[in-house]
């Protein structure tokens, strides 16, 4: 049972959608640091992030391959709210994981993430361990949760 | 400045308007009301002392003039002196009295003309009716000379009867004598004899003839059967000078004798009696004239009576249609007074009903009741609710300034959403950033730590402990920013507990003692921001402690609804002349590189109080004694105060 999870969660891929290239390098150096290999796409904005998980779905038969997307919410072209708007109202993408991993804390934008039904809301506080350690346990939620095919 | 509106745009203006109209009816109704009560009472007034008393003056009048007639009449019929005087009394006293009423009824307004005129018939009937009487008297005076005469008459007769018969008795004697003569032949002569007994036959015929007419003559004079007439008085007087001349002629025949002496002498007293001046007939011609006469007065009076009983008809007649006509003008009157009230009562009814819909309905209730709407809609923060009402009045004018004052709210509003904004951006912006600069640094001295000299990584550090710094600065400046903006609403909050974890959370080497006294009940208020202020008074006490351990001791007390704490520390306490300093943004009173602070957290309290009308005091005299006592009040709901005074009783 135990190998069959980790065979699937495997292959889930890592989108990091981020404007701030210094947010993606300190969530790669965390993956890093926490040993995870899987494979990492990054994204500058909503947009770009909607391109790369349509092309990915297109190719694989119709099917979207298993994807854990941490998003962040201020961003140009479009943002993070906006960009899950759009994952909600396409049926093909509608079942990937979504963690929101914002700077903000506002309370309003919280609730207006999980009204999108987010996998998560990750506040980037103190700068290093908040940041490992949220990435820490997304890390092992790749590993452990059975991500929706 | 009170704006310039025409003469009746005011609402009060209005008002009074409406009001001055109602008035106005009214008074004008009353006025009509009283004019037409005054013509009622005048009416009346004309009945009661004038047409009423006419009416019953002339009937009274009428009954007077009838009772005269009839004591006239009476008069009229009297068979003798006696019951003619008595008769005349009473007239005159019923005459007397219906002239009185006459006069009485001339007093009155309006019957004057008609009075004097009968005033005027009346005397005429009086005169007429006293010529009457006295020839009613006369007429009797001639009627016993009549009576007198013909006993006088029947005297005469007598007399000539007797005469007659003694003259006829003395011829029977002579004729008997001549015809014994005869008998015994003693008669001179047969023609001698027949001579005597002729003249003596003739002489009896005369007697015999004369006593018929006599007779004749006295029947003749019988004449009193009322169809006397002037003609047959001359026709009766030629007649009785026929007889009376031929009673002479045969007197005249007779051989003279006493008895013819005494026949002639009865002739002439005959004559006399009968064709003198004073005779029977020339009475009875009189008694004619006068029986005329009479008559004539009769009719006259008559005639007078039937005109003053026209007139005093004519009077009640007057008097009549004078009551009529009076009563007329009271019915009109009083109908023109029920028709004024009607209209009264229709024009109070219209002038109050279309005042009210159109003045104080249309104008002011609902166009009040519209910006009562606008003001609650506002107030309650609804700042799209429109403001319906115009108008040059005064609700109009309300209306513009609060249309203005919405402008001025929805101003506000933007500027306090972009301000907002700004501060969350702000924060948001710099601490991206700000992290990067910091991550950068860690990433530097975790990469190459061995690369580094000693001062490059002091100066990394002190790069990331001022990154940091100024990181704490944005998170404070945002919680400043949405101090008291997201209010979770009444909670029940367990003070002793919350303490608790705000001392595990602050105070995690548990290096100070932190007390808590007071409701061990929870509290039902705000609890987000009362536990923001308590976690900022506590973490100022001991982050501005200037020792490594010290107390702080947290007091709560429920009074008049509302939650009273004080936080004391043992702290080197705040110099007075700081005091007023302290809530101001990004004050502290030591540098930022021994306390780390924002200088935000007292100024948030403010604003967190400020919010829920609260008060906050310090007390502290650091010349005195150490230690600083922040006190301030907080709202909470009122029932849970008095379900915890009773448990605090029953305890």
């Amino acid at each position: 049972m135990r190998w069959r999870v980790q065979d699937k969660t495997k292959e889930a891929t890592f989108l990091l959608v981020d404007d701030d290239q210094i947010s993606i390098m300190a969530m790669k150096r965390a993956l890093k640091k926490l040993k995870i290999v899987n494979k990492t796409l990054e994204a500058k904005d909503g947009q770009e992030a909607l391109d790369i998980l349509r092309a990915a779905a297109d190719k694989a038969t119709g099917k979207l391959p298993p994807f854990i997307v941490t998003l962040d919410l201020n961003m140009p072209r479009m943002n993070g709210l906006e960009f899950l708007e759009s994952v909600r109202a396409d049926p093909a993408l509608q079942r990937i994981v979504v963690f929101v991993f914002t700077t903000s804390d506002m309370p309003r934008d919280i609730q207006s993430a999980y009204s999108r039904n987010v996998a998560g809301y990750l506040v980037k506080e103190n700068p290093s361990e908040t940041f490992s350690e949220a990435l820490e346990m997304l890390g092992s939620y790749s590993r452990i949760v059975e991500l929706p095919a | 400045m009170p704006a310039k509106r025409g003469l009746f745009s005011g609402i009060v203006t209005r008002l009074r308007l409406l009001l001055l109209a109602a008035g106005l009816v009214t008074v004008a109704a009353c006025l009509a009301g009283f004019a037409q009560l005054r013509e009622i009472s005048s009416a009346h007034a004309a009945l009661a002392e004038g047409a009423l008393p006419v009416l019953i003056k002339t009937q009274t009048l009428e009954r007077d003039l009838s009772n005269m007639l009839l004591s006239l009449e009476r008069a009229a019929v009297a068979i003798d002196t006696e019951e003619l005087k008595r008769a005349n009394t009473e007239l005159h006293e019923k005459t007397q009295s219906f002239r009185e009423q006459v006069f009485s009824v001339s007093q009155t307004p309006g019957a004057s003309g008609l009075t004097d005129r009968l005033t005027a018939r009346l005397d005429r009937l009086e005169t007429a009716a006293e010529q009457l009487l006295d020839q009613r008297n006369r007429l009797f005076t001639t009627e016993a000379q009549i009576g007198a005469l013909r006993r006088d008459l029947d005297t005469v007769r007598d007399a000539a009867r007797e005469a007659l018969q003694h003259l006829n008795f003395d011829i029977t004697i002579k004729i008997e004598s001549l015809l014994a003569r005869d008998r015994s032949g003693a008669a001179p002569s047969a023609a001698v004899i027949d001579q005597l007994f002729s003249a003596l036959y003739l002489t009896s015929l005369n007697l015999t003839s004369l006593s018929l007419d006599v007779e004749t003559v006295i029947e003749l004079v019988r004449f009193d059967q009322g169809a006397e007439t002037t003609e047959s008085f001359a026709q009766l007087r030629s007649t009785l000078e026929g007889k009376l001349r031929r009673v002479a002629a045969l007197i005249s025949q007779i051989n003279p004798s006493p008895q013819r002496t005494e026949l002639a002498g009865l002739t002439i007293k005959l004559n006399d009696m009968l064709l003198g001046d004073q005779g029977l007939v020339a009475i009875g011609e009189a008694r004619l004239i006068q029986q005329e006469k009479l008559t004539a007065l009769r009719q006259a009076r008559d005639a007078l009576a039937m005109d003053v009983s026209q007139f005093v008809e004519q009077m009640s007649e007057q008097s009549t249609a004078s009551v009529a006509d009076k009563s007329q003008r009271l019915d009109v009157a009083t109908q023109l007074l029920s028709l004024v009230l009607a209209l009264s009562l229709f024009l109070a009814a219209t002038t109050t009903l279309v005042g009210n819909s159109i003045i104080i309905e249309k104008q002011i209730n609902r166009r009040m009741g519209r910006l009562d709407d606008a003001v609650r809609a506002i107030a309650g923060g609804d700042l799209d609710h429109p403001i319906d009402v115009g108008g040059q009045d005064e609700l109009g004018d309300i209306a513009r300034a609060l249309s203005v004052f919405k402008d001025n709210a929805e101003e506000l509003r933007r500027s306090n959403v972009d301000l907002e904004r700004f501060a969350y951006v702000a924060a948001h912006d710099l601490r991206s950033p700000l992290r990067a600069v910091y991550d950068l640094a860690e990433w530097t001295l975790e990469d190459d730590e061995n690369a580094l000299s000693a001062d490059s990584r002091a100066y990394l550090e002190m790069m990331q402990s001022r990154a940091k710094r100024l990181d704490r600065l944005l998170t404070d400046l945002l919680d400043y920013a949405r101090a008291g903006q997201e209010d979770q609403g009444l909670a029940d909050l367990d003070l002793e507990q919350l303490v608790d974890q705000i001392s595990t959370m602050l105070n995690p080497q548990d290096k100070f003692a932190i007390s808590y006294t007071g409701p061990s009940m929870p509290v039902r208020t705000h609890a987000t921001p009362l536990t923001q202020i308590l976690i900022n008074l506590i973490s100022n006490a001991i982050k501005h402690h200037d020792q490594k351990c010290g107390e702080i001791s947290v007091e709560a007390r429920v009074a008049q609804g509302r939650l009273s704490i004080e936080v004391a520390d043992d702290g080197p306490g705040i110099p007075q002349e700081y005091q007023q300093r302290i809530y101001q943004l990004f004050q502290t009173l030591r540098p930022r590189d021994e306390v780390e602070g924002s200088g935000l957290g007292l100024a948030i309290i403010r604003k967190l109080l400020d919010r829920y009308k609260g008060q906050i005091e310090l007390e502290s005299d650091p010349q005195k004694a150490r230690g600083a006592r922040f006190r301030f009040d907080f709202p909470i709901e009122e029932d849970v105060v008095i379900s915890e005074a009773r448990q605090a009783c029953a305890a």
